[in-house]
């Protein structure tokens, strides 16, 4: 197994994160053939062809997300590029930004196109001070070279990209919340229906897309559909960047093909398996938000169907390794102590359960667990399972059900021996 | 759609037809079920952030909140399946983890969904043996309004309220996560003039009124509907009372005058109801007299100046009913000059209106003319004034002008036959308010037992200079039934067509 570089192929030479080096790597080159040779809806057709599915978590197929937008309607129509990368473990869109920014502005603009969107934000995750440095000053030198703004490379085409920085809130990475942060409000998620395509920013058709599902969109439309779909495997075509952290030797983001191996595989070639040598106690194959795998589930095959069906997910692509040096219920509880912090307070189950979960695995944690306390933990988080608004809930119980199940002797030896 | 704009479904196996475009818990109604929420207000944008009014509706994967589910034909929908009951309980626990439980000590308790929704849904135990969230308590709002960050399960109904009803945006949310507390924007004081409604709305006792704080539970008191009398607009009111006296007002929904709101000025107009310094009797020459001899005395003085001319001020603060005694005895005596005063000062945009009293166009109706800025330069044998309760009074120099003088009045003053007046809540009746629209008031309290109304005075007084009089009416409702077969603009209106909502006049020239 190797890396096979699309998105990544330029990223260790400097030169390409400024314009000139982007474009003399064949930048910008499927901008132009989609401007000159294709309608907007060629542009949706190829990117159907390709099977893209989002790249934020959820993979979601992206043409059909453009495909929801409205047609006819009057209202001007937006793209939000999310690049609020919070969920613990993903670095990806990071790397993507800081080394080779020109790809997800040039897929913006493409992502633009296709669904008649006029104006793009990309919405930067706070911390990322060098990401908001570098997008921004590609914006700059994109504009000046007319790539960006009114009727780009002379056509009829017009889209300005501005970059929206983040305060350091989680929830602003779900994409209604980020768009009521956008829209200069507390960033809370909305309700849907109406979903963001049909009513998204300022109640106009809004595409969300992450960073590397545009940056895709450029490789996409400058080589086609076909191609892309022929890389991976079913389902989950292309590459994807994977950012594999925790107790590993070589933590990193890596550009792989899906399905071209195992979970355990993807580890031991890339990551060289644990610093310590120690066996493997659990990964979080895409994100703490899904369901932990244990150390002898990893020989399932890497795509997005395939994890899903060892119930899990691939997320985020960010495969986080730990040891048996941790204790599972330390693990557990460093899981719902983010999220508690993060619950946004909005909705009954989320605000008020998070912590209540948080305090008693506190409770697991110190040795101080009650009898009853794993069917107490079980009952509460079902009771937050799909009762909310977003699916930060959801990231609570996932994780902290599977534990409970796969590592219940290890909880059970945190119960308190009553000695009275 | 089942036409004419219905839509027909099946709420927990019962058909039923709705006006398109409701949501779940709206057709639930009309199925006769609730669907308990917290944060859906019919009159307020819809942020389903509570999470209690999860119904499951079939072909969806996962429950859904009956707040954001329309309406559609042929949907099935479960307001009370097995999961749907288990979830409310589960929402109700996590609303009652880090709630106080306070009732005791607070003004909520009898009128607090949460209490009612713990009986219903609630388990009865806690199952959460943590320390609470301690959040921000007693925290004034300014003059009107008090918060209790701890009660607050932050439905935002109060943030929504101000920002899309009141149109001041002036609450927020800080903090986040179970650390979430509502504040107030700038310097921490409301300023709306309809800001008191946030406590009306708020569904828990997070929000309390200075005003009526700790005077009475609530199941100590009476509740009488009637409309608020402080301006034209006649918002329909649920007053409180208790041994008499006014605790307070809230508004009572009604789509045609107030939906579900009323200004603070209203609400909080009320004090002269119990004021102990009220006019408790009739007085005679400065003395206090039962009401035959004042009668009596008033009956000679009014018929002794016939021949001089009587002037008769009517007050827009009567009701239609005394009002039309009142044109009874003026035609009884041959007054001519008949005239009312009408207090006007500031309205706004939602329901505060300029005419501040509730029935100048009843007095108009009854063919009293608006008193003339110049009066006509005469002199009267007598002067019959009802007295308006606030924001008129007849100029000194005109009241010299009188030989005799016959006063309603709520406080004491100079006349030569004084008579109380009674308050809105003392008695039945109907006025006309803003939009020629009749509405009716009912009595709650009673100031001071030997008080009569004002209509019972009148007819007294009739009697006493007509010998033509027939029977007076015994109640508010017969006098309502001959006003209207006497004045055609009240038409086909009956007492029981006027019921607690009000009901258009019959004319159709309505002057807003």
């Amino acid at each position: 197994m190797k890396e096979t570089r699309v998105m990544l192929e330029f990223a260790d030479d400097p030169a390409q994160r400024t314009l000139e080096g982007y474009r003399g790597n064949g930048g910008y080159q499927a901008l132009e053939k989609a401007l000159k040779e294709m309608k907007p809806d060629d542009v949706t057709e190829e990117v159907v062809k390709s099977g893209l599915r989002g790249r934020g978590g959820a993979g979601f197929p992206t043409g059909r997300k453009w495909k929801f937008v409205p047609k006819g309607n009057e209202k001007p129509k937006y793209i939000a590029v999310n690049a609020d990368e919070s969920e613990p473990g993903t670095c990806k869109d990071r790397v993507i930004m800081e080394q080779d920014p020109h790809q997800m502005l040039e897929g913006t603009l493409l992502a633009a196109y296709a669904v008649g969107a006029t104006t793009a934000y990309v919405y930067i995750r706070g911390e990322y001070m060098e990401c908001i440095a570098t997008v921004e000053k590609a914006i700059e030198e994109a504009r000046a070279a007319n790539l960006v703004g009114k009727n780009i490379l002379g056509t009829d085409f017009s889209c300005d990209i501005w970059v929206h920085p983040g305060a350091g809130a989680y929830i602003c990475g779900e994409e209604t919340a980020l768009l009521t942060s956008l829209e200069g409000n507390r960033g809370y998620p909305r309700i849907k229906p109406p979903f963001p395509a049909v009513e998204g920013l300022w109640r106009c058709p809004t595409v969300v897309n992450n960073v590397e599902t545009l940056a895709c969109v450029t490789h996409i439309i400058k080589r086609g559909g076909p191609w892309f779909a022929s890389l991976g495997c079913e389902g989950s075509t292309g590459t994807r960047l994977f950012g594999i952290s925790g107790h590993v030797k070589r933590p990193g983001v890596y550009e792989l093909e899906c399905g071209k191996g195992t979970l355990r595989e993807v580890i031991e070639t890339f990551a060289g398996g644990t610093l310590s040598g120690r066996p493997i106690q659990g990964v979080f194959p895409g994100g703490s938000s899904f369901q932990v795998l244990k150390g002898d589930e990893l020989d399932v095959r890497f795509d997005i169907d395939s994890v899903a069906k060892a119930g899990s997910s691939l997320g985020s692509g960010a495969i986080a390794v730990f040891d048996d040096s941790v204790r599972a219920v330390d693990v557990a509880l460093n899981v719902a102590e983010f999220y508690a912090h993060e619950s946004c307070g909005q909705c009954t189950p989320c605000r008020e359960g998070a912590d209540w979960v948080r305090n008693m695995l506190q409770r697991f944690a110190d040795g101080e667990a009650r009898k009853g306390d794993i069917e107490l933990l079980m009952d509460v988080t079902d009771k937050m399972n799909g009762t909310t608004i977003c699916a930060l809930a959801v990231a609570i119980v996932f994780p902290i059900q599977s534990f409970l199940r796969k590592f219940r002797p290890e909880f059970e030896a945190c119960i308190a021996k009553v000695t009275a | 759609m089942s036409g004419n704009g219905k839509v027909t479904l099946t709420i927990d196996g019962k058909e039923v037809s709705v006006p398109a475009g409701v949501n779940v818990i709206e057709a639930a109604r009309h199925a006769g079920k609730l669907v308990p929420h917290y944060c859906y207000h019919p009159r307020l944008s819809v942020v389903g952030n509570c999470r209690i009014c999860l119904v499951e509706v079939e072909g969806m994967p996962v429950p859904q909140i009956g707040c954001n589910t329309w309406v559609r034909d042929g949907m099935v929908v479960h307001t009370e399946s097995e999961k749907v009951l288990r979830l409310r309980e589960g929402v109700m626990e996590f609303l009652l983890i880090n709630h106080p439980l306070d009732c005791t000590i607070c003004d909520q308790a009898g009128e607090c969904k949460l209490q009612d929704y713990a009986v219903d849904h609630g388990s009865g135990i806690t199952r959460h043996e943590f320390e609470k969230t301690k959040k921000p308590k007693n925290v004034s709002w300014g003059d009107r309004v008090v918060f209790d960050s701890e009660r607050c399960i932050l439905c935002t109904r109060c943030v929504r309220f101000l920002d899309e009803v009141a149109g001041t945006d002036e609450v927020g949310i800080d903090q986040r996560g179970d650390s979430s507390t509502l504040i107030v924007k700038g310097d921490g004081k409301l300023t709306s003039p309809y800001q008191m409604n946030i406590i009306d709305i708020c569904p828990v006792g997070a929000l309390t009124s200075k005003d009526f704080r700790f005077k009475s539970r609530l199941w100590f008191m009476q509740f009488t509907h009637t409309i608020c009398t402080s301006c034209a607009r006649g918002c329909n009111v649920i007053l409180g009372s208790r041994d008499n006296r006014v605790l307070r007002m809230v508004p009572r929904v009604n789509p045609d005058v107030n939906d579900h709101w009323m200004c603070d000025f209203g609400r909080l107009h009320y004090a002269f109801a119990n004021d102990p310094e009220r006019l408790a009797a009739p007085r005679v020459a400065g003395k206090g007299a039962p009401y035959p001899v004042a009668v009596q005395r008033a009956a000679a003085l009014l018929e002794g100046a016939r021949g001089q001319g009587i002037l008769a001020v009517a007050s827009p603060f009567m009701t239609n009913e005394e009002l039309h005694s009142l044109k009874g005895l003026c035609d009884a005596l041959g007054v001519e000059d008949r005239y009312f005063l009408k207090p006007v000062g500031e309205g706004d945009d939602l329901l505060v209106h300029p005419e501040k009293c509730p029935n100048a166009r009843g007095a108009a109706l009854l063919g009293f003319a608006e008193a003339p800025a110049d009066w006509p330069e005469k002199e009267w044998g007598a002067l019959l004034y009802f007295v308006p309760r606030e924001g008129a009074d007849l100029p000194e120099e005109l009241l010299e002008r009188a030989k005799k003088k016959v006063v309603f009045a709520l406080r004491p003053r100079d006349a030569d036959v004084l008579v109380p007046l009674t308050t809105w809540i003392e008695k039945d009746g109907t006025v006309v308010s803003a939009g020629d629209r009749v509405q009716r008031l009912s009595k709650g309290i009673t100031f001071e037992p030997t008080l009569l109304t004002e209509r019972v005075v009148l007819d007294r007084l009739r009697a006493a200079v007509d010998a033509e009089a027939g029977k007076a009416a015994d109640t508010a409702a017969q006098a309502f039934t001959r006003l209207c077969a006497d004045v055609p603009a009240f038409g086909e209106l009956t007492w029981a067509k006027v019921g607690l909502q009000g009901a258009p006049l019959a004319r159709q020239e309505a002057s807003a």
